[in-house]
């Protein structure tokens, strides 16, 4: 009888603090402490930067459409999502027509306008302003305001999704006003507009040291009169994931640690303390190996890596790359390497659900008698009894290279273990990240280059239309001296089917038929053996148990609901 | 001795000049690009455009001289104008700006700089202030107990890397027992006891570290020092005309030891304005010493020519500061 009567005090007492964080008032909530270990240095995302910048600037600048957590696309600034049946995206498909919410104030008491966002856009389709999200804008032929509450986006060419510019963290509407200034050449330097920007989110900036702490304060001039529930946020930059996690996870010092790729271990023995949560999600992130299809022969010069050097002379053996695939247990690997951040995958687009193909499933179980089988059939056997295989006196020795990185190096010695057990030699390389993602045209070393026969990275798209993304391996996006190595057809992967197919995609409005294409797309990738997907990574992040209405959100920003967010007290 | 010190620095102004140069050089041929640390979603035309809009398209010497004149000219009329109040040419002349950022270096440097001199800084002087006492005595009391137990410090002091004993300390003192913070919190500023009191709570743990190394480096140098100067014929002098010990040990021997210890600490300076690496990023601290070594990681040029020239320019100084203070201490070192 008294266990009963134990646990009456304890419901009462969660039943209160449901209703107090139903019925928070803003700013009743006080202090808000978030590490970002990858310290925020600008606060625009439109120059260069990235999430570690963009995340902390999604507190005060707003897109007009966001994601959720579920990758949904939900009205933010804007009335309504426009679509072909609500009469917003025009029948040809060249336009959208977005309608603003209406009494939307920015942090400074001015109205929040149509003209707003046409500046904007104006600002990053400016070719000398340095905007990294030009991309955003691609075939944008004309933003106008139709009244002060109305956007009209012309499009040079129909578009069947029309939802790039101002959706998502990325792509936010910047104030007319501040930046009018800022135009052009001038955007650079414009730092306290940069380092500050004024907003229509629940916080606006009150003090930021670049490279160190962001510090808000709520907006006063907030849409709605509830929100936000903390009175005060702090963002601190600084150190590692490890001491960002510990801060959460073990001292309590700070409430929310972004972006903690540790080993599962770690993360696990710090969960132990009891102070907080890991909680982690998967948006399109996949770590893979990129395969070499063309010879990497240094002898080669000039043709090195590319089409005109000739075939890899195993590499390009779709039996090969499937037995090295075969010969993975992508299992175990995420046990070791990445904990709750990772799940099996073979499929290059993984994600969101209804794209992922599944049709190539069959490398998620190891079998490494299938990848010898594999192997003896492509005429691969160890003649000189050395343990590696030859043929035709060429031996199966392979340079595997990717970044700096200990999940990475893990990964590596993983792999190079199990291919020796099927007789292939690996040779590891590891290349610091600025050099190797860097576009250097003097380094040999950049993964565009690719003077090696395997190297692994991880590539994403934002949003979840994956045209853009499988655009990626059109014949014309091979770097080639040429080209100046750019492209992101790392693989060297050509087939004029794969690009006509691309061609009906850009033309077919259908999402059924558009995600029957993407798969049949992402299918052709994998048979050719161009990549090997590995791991479908997630984010991972922590928060104090007494922070609640986190929703971790891999698809915008994982701040995207702080205004909703309280404390249990 | 006026003429000497002049005759130094403008001696050193062609030094410094041809540092600038040099690190500039290096930095440009080193393999290392501003936009490596982009989303990879971001297509190659626009890292180009990017790169274009950063200047980097610029020939060398372009670039060079565009640095020398916004940090030798803008830089420090800007100062003069905000010392002054006066203004002083084009008001909006380009600072020298930080590519990842996009604010001006110097201000930068100016916010990272109180976390480095309270850190950094008081640590040097506690390691100093433990060093001179403990080398002292440890070289007159040779081969006793306090000498073996110094050294045995020491030795854990210049051999333990601040990577190990920091985490370590982080989990004994903030995640068993609560007592310090393992964040460094740069927004607190000093306005009462209580703030005070924060204030040395957050700067216990790193200044431990630090000041042990300090002192275990400057300690060797004393007692080394010391002992070959114990047995100077003077000392014997000093002894038989009746001196007492303390008069024989501090006077005689401890301030002619102090002459190369003098120039360990002078040159010790600069590294103290330079951030500690390693312990700032354990601690977040992110002073001087973060600074650099993250603009090293993002590429960011500006802010690592910047401050590897202030470096430079620092490490002159010290030097020159170095041999002016021999002269002060023997005074049969004479310039002129």
């Amino acid at each position: 009888m008294p266990s009963v009567f134990k646990y009456i005090p304890l419901a009462a007492l969660s039943v209160s603090a449901l209703t107090t964080a139903a019925y928070a008032e803003r700013g009743s909530q006080g202090d808000l402490n978030l590490i970002y270990w990858q310290a925020p240095t600008l606060l625009n995302p439109y120059l260069a930067s990235g999430p570690k910048d963009s995340e902390p600037a999604s507190l005060v600048l707003e897109p007009l459409a966001r994601h959720d957590e579920t990758g949904k696309m939900v009205p933010w600034l804007a009335q309504a999502i426009p679509t072909l049946d609500n009469g917003g995206i025009a029948a040809d498909l060249q336009s959208i027509t977005w309608v603003l919410k209406p009494g939307i104030m920015w942090s400074d008491g001015s109205e929040f306008t149509a003209d707003d966002v046409v500046f904007t856009a104006n600002y990053c389709m400016d070719a000398e302003s340095g905007c990294q999200m030009t991309a955003k804008f691609t075939d944008v032929e004309k933003v106008e305001a139709l009244d002060p509450h109305t956007v009209k986006i012309s499009f040079s060419k129909p578009k069947p999704y029309p939802y790039a510019p101002f959706v998502g963290l990325e792509v936010p509407v910047l104030q007319a006003i501040q930046f009018a200034d800022c135009m052009g050449p001038n955007a650079l330097n414009c730092s306290a507009q940069n380092l500050a920007p004024i907003g229509t989110g629940p916080y606006q900036i009150t003090d930021f040291k670049p490279g160190d702490v962001v510090t808000y304060d709520i907006n006063p001039h907030y849409r709605d009169a509830d929100k936000p529930g903390f009175t005060k946020v702090i963002i601190k930059g600084g150190g590692d994931a490890s001491g960002a996690a510990r801060a959460v996870l073990e001292t309590g010092e700070f409430d929310y640690a972004w972006n903690l790729q540790l080993d599962p271990q770690v993360l696990g023995q710090m969960k132990s303390a009891g102070k907080g949560q890991v909680v982690s999600s998967f948006g399109t992130a996949v770590e893979r190996l990129q395969v070499n299809l063309t010879n990497s022969a240094a002898g080669l010069g000039d043709a090195r890596s590319t089409r005109d050097g000739g075939v890899h002379p195993f590499l390009a053996n779709p039996r090969v790359t499937k037995a090295l695939s075969l010969a993975i247990d992508r299992s175990t690997l995420i046990d070791i390497a990445y904990g709750d951040a990772g799940r099996p995958t073979c499929d290059v687009l993984a994600a969101p659900a209804i794209y992922a193909s599944g049709a190539n499933d069959a490398c998620l179980t190891q079998d490494l008698d299938a990848a010898r089988a594999l192997l003896d059939e492509a005429g691969w056997t160890d003649t000189d009894g050395d343990g590696i295989r030859d043929k035709d006196g060429v031996s199966m020795t392979m340079l595997y290279q990717t970044s700096v990185n200990p999940v990475r190096q893990t990964t590596q010695d993983l792999l190079k273990a199990w291919w020796a057990e099927i007789g292939v030699a690996t040779e590891l390389r590891a290349i610091a990240p600025a050099v190797f993602f860097g576009g250097d045209q003097s380094s040999p070393d950049t993964y565009q280059k690719f003077y090696a026969d395997l190297e692994m990275f991880t590539n994403f798209f934002p949003g979840n239309d994956p045209e853009p993304y499988l655009n990626n391996w059109a014949c014309a996006s091979i770097p080639t001296p040429e080209n100046g190595w750019s492209g992101m057809n790392v693989p060297r992967y050509c087939d004029p089917d794969y690009d006509a197919l691309l061609a009906k995609l850009g033309n077919t409005v259908g999402i059924d038929e558009r995600i029957a294409i993407s798969k049949q797309l992402n299918d052709m990738l994998m048979q050719a053996g161009a990549l090997i997907p590995l791991v479908h990574r997630g984010e991972v992040s922590a928060h104090a148990n007494s922070l609640e209405g986190v929703r971790m959100n891999v698809w915008d920003s994982e701040l995207w609901n702080i205004a909703d967010w309280t404390r249990d007290k | 001795m006026l003429t000497y010190c002049l005759r130094r620095l403008a001696f050193s102004v062609p030094v410094l000049i041809f540092i600038s140069f040099a690190i500039f050089l290096l930095m440009d041929m080193a393999p290392n690009d501003p936009t490596a640390n982009l989303p990879m979603s971001i297509p190659a035309e626009t890292r180009a455009q990017l790169r274009e809009a950063l200047g980097m398209g610029d020939p060398l010497v372009t670039r060079y001289l565009l640095w020398c004149k916004q940090f030798f000219i803008h830089e420090p009329l800007n100062w003069l104008t905000d010392l002054t109040g006066l203004s002083f040419g084009d008001p909006d002349r380009l600072r020298v700006l930080s590519w990842a950022s996009r604010a001006p270096v110097v201000e930068l440097i100016a916010e990272r700089l109180p976390q480095t001199l309270w850190v950094v800084g008081s640590s040097y002087v506690i390691g100093i202030l433990i060093a001179l006492p403990v080398g002292i005595y440890s070289a007159y009391r040779q081969h006793g107990w306090f000498d073996h137990l110094g050294s045995f410090i020491s030795m854990i002091g210049y051999s333990v890397p601040s990577f190990f004993l920091g985490v370590v300390m982080i989990v004994i003192f903030a995640v068993k027992l609560n007592w310090f913070p393992s964040v460094y919190d740069t927004t607190l500023t000093v306005t009462g006891w209580e703030s005070f009191l924060a204030q040395l709570r957050q700067m216990v743990m790193p200044v431990t570290i630090l000041a042990l190394y300090n002192a275990a480096q400057i300690s060797r140098y004393m007692r080394a020092s010391m002992l070959e100067n114990l047995h100077h014929d003077c000392v014997r002098t000093a002894r038989a005309k009746g001196a007492s010990e303390r008069r024989v040990v501090l006077a005689h021997v401890a301030r002619n030891s102090m002459l190369p210890v003098v120039t360990v600490i002078a040159l010790g300076i600069p590294q103290v304005l330079a951030g500690a690496i390693i312990t700032e990023q354990i601690f977040k601290i992110n002073g001087i010493g973060a600074l650099l070594i993250s603009s090293i990681q993002s590429g960011d040029l500006p802010v690592v020519q910047t401050l590897t020239f202030l470096f430079a320019v620092l490490i002159v100084l010290f030097n020159l500061l170095a041999d002016i203070a021999y002269g002060l201490l023997d005074p049969r070192i004479s310039y002129d």
